[in-house]
């Protein structure tokens, strides 16, 4: 395709940084055919190692595992503790209440300026979080899913729609670590009739030891007698294991003194 | 959402910004590190993420400071000698371990050995394959510094092939 010259007037010219990107591909496809002449010996080690590091990928990712970290992140940012500043002098409260003052002067001032199209404005907004959550809930990766129920579980509200999407987890999902965290999110709801029922029924259904145990857990703590049956069930099993058998003895226990 | 554009921007470019930190580090697991590091410091910025015309620009900036300044505190610390370039004994290119031809072997050895900043531009442009006008953006060089950098770069590597080379015959 190109005469040596050729080529060696565009190696020429790459080394002096001057070669456009397409020219770079170029010799990039001389150097990895056949043929190259013993004098461009260099030229192609060249070629060849940057070819090399340009195939090379890293292997080591893990998705999980990221957004593991990424969580922990979020949640560490939320819990950060932030020092209270000792007031140095009195007169620090009189800062204090021109600050204070001020607050309330700027609520009523911000009261008056909010309107209703304001509140519809958020309104929607909650709307859109929502349904990205209820989504991601069916995503295909675990850690996805993940996370999206643990935004749910700290919402201090629920609907209908949201419970039914976490039950849904509860029932379906494949991986225990998601189920889980489903488990601490109906927890939370419990008073609403369909978590509770739903958690009754996973504890009949449930075979991860974890969350086997994270249901009794749940159920005596909200003093659940319906659970009874179930409980005495699991603690005879032969197949449950030990630890799981144990706190169903100990649930049974519970349940019956109080 | 910004999970969502997190896996849409910042995912598909990782392997990017890992043979970056590869080529800087010149040791797989300190990559990792440097990578971990990246995404986490990435996430703590979801704030100005709007603030970059792409994200993955605004990675490999990250991922190249990340870099330098590990190699800074490393060799403060003296790990090890900045003319005799011995790489210390932790380090082991994954590059230095696979069968190669000898000579694509030495060059290996020759591009791990050029100065950072040519490691730098030479991975952004020749493996990469960015513009000029790219590497601009992720390094803050102009794009004239950035020809003669990279100029300087391959003729380095060459001389410095052809000096192990002759060594080597003699």
């Amino acid at each position: 395709m190109n005469s040596n010259k050729e080529i060696e007037a565009l190696i020429e010219k790459y080394n002096n940084g001057e070669t456009s990107l397409q020219e770079e591909e170029q010799l990039q496809n001389f150097f990895r055919g056949e043929g190259v002449p013993d004098h461009l010996k260099e030229e192609q080690a060249w070629f060849a190692q940057l070819d090399l590091r340009a195939k090379t990928e890293w292997e080591g990712f893990s998705e999980d595992k990221l957004f593991a970290k990424l969580d922990a992140q979020v949640k560490e940012e939320e819990t950060k503790v932030v020092p209270m500043l000792q007031p140095k002098t009195k007169q620090v409260w009189l800062y204090r209440v021109a600050a204070a003052v001020a607050l309330v002067l700027v609520g009523f001032y911000m009261g008056n300026e909010i309107r209703n199209d304001d509140v519809a404005g958020v309104k929607e907004e909650l709307a859109q979080v929502k349904a990205m959550m209820l989504e991601q809930m069916t995503s295909s990766s675990a850690s996805g899913r993940l996370q999206a129920v643990n935004y749910s579980v700290e919402l201090k509200e629920v609907d209908q729609e949201m419970l039914n999407a976490l039950i849904n987890v509860l029932e379906t999902d494949d991986n225990m670590n998601v189920r889980l965290k489903a488990v601490e999110g109906l927890a939370k709801f419990y008073d609403e009739p369909s978590a509770k029922k739903a958690l009754l029924k996973a504890l009949k259904k449930e075979k991860e030891p974890m969350i086997q145990i994270a249901l009794i857990d749940v159920l005596v703590e909200n003093n659940e007698k319906a659970a009874l049956d179930d409980l005495e069930r699991i603690a005879e099993d032969g197949n449950s294991i030990k630890g799981v058998k144990d706190q169903a003895y100990m649930g049974m226990f519970k349940l019956k003194e109080m | 959402m910004e999970l969502q554009t997190f896996k849409s921007q910042v995912l598909p470019v990782k392997d990017k910004l890992f043979r970056i930190a590869l080529n800087m580090m010149r040791s797989v697991e300190e990559a990792e590190d440097i990578l971990q590091d990246v995404m986490v410091k990435l996430w703590d910025k979801r704030a100005q993420w709007g603030e970059y015309r792409n994200l993955e620009a605004f990675a490999v900036t990250i991922t190249k400071n990340l870099c330098l300044d590990r190699l800074k505190s490393k060799r403060m610390k003296g790990h090890f000698d900045i003319q005799e370039m011995e790489l210390d004994s932790g380090t082991v290119s994954p590059y230095q371990r696979i069968e190669l031809d000898d000579s694509v072997k030495t060059m290996v050895r020759v591009f791990e050995q050029l100065p950072d900043q040519q490691r730098l531009l030479i991975t952004l442009r020749d493996v990469e394959g960015y513009s000029y006008e790219e590497i601009a953006e992720q390094t803050g060089l102009e794009v004239n510094n950035i020809r003669v950098g990279i100029s300087r770069a391959r003729k380095k590597a060459k001389e410095d092939y052809l000096k192990i080379a002759n060594y080597e015959q003699q």
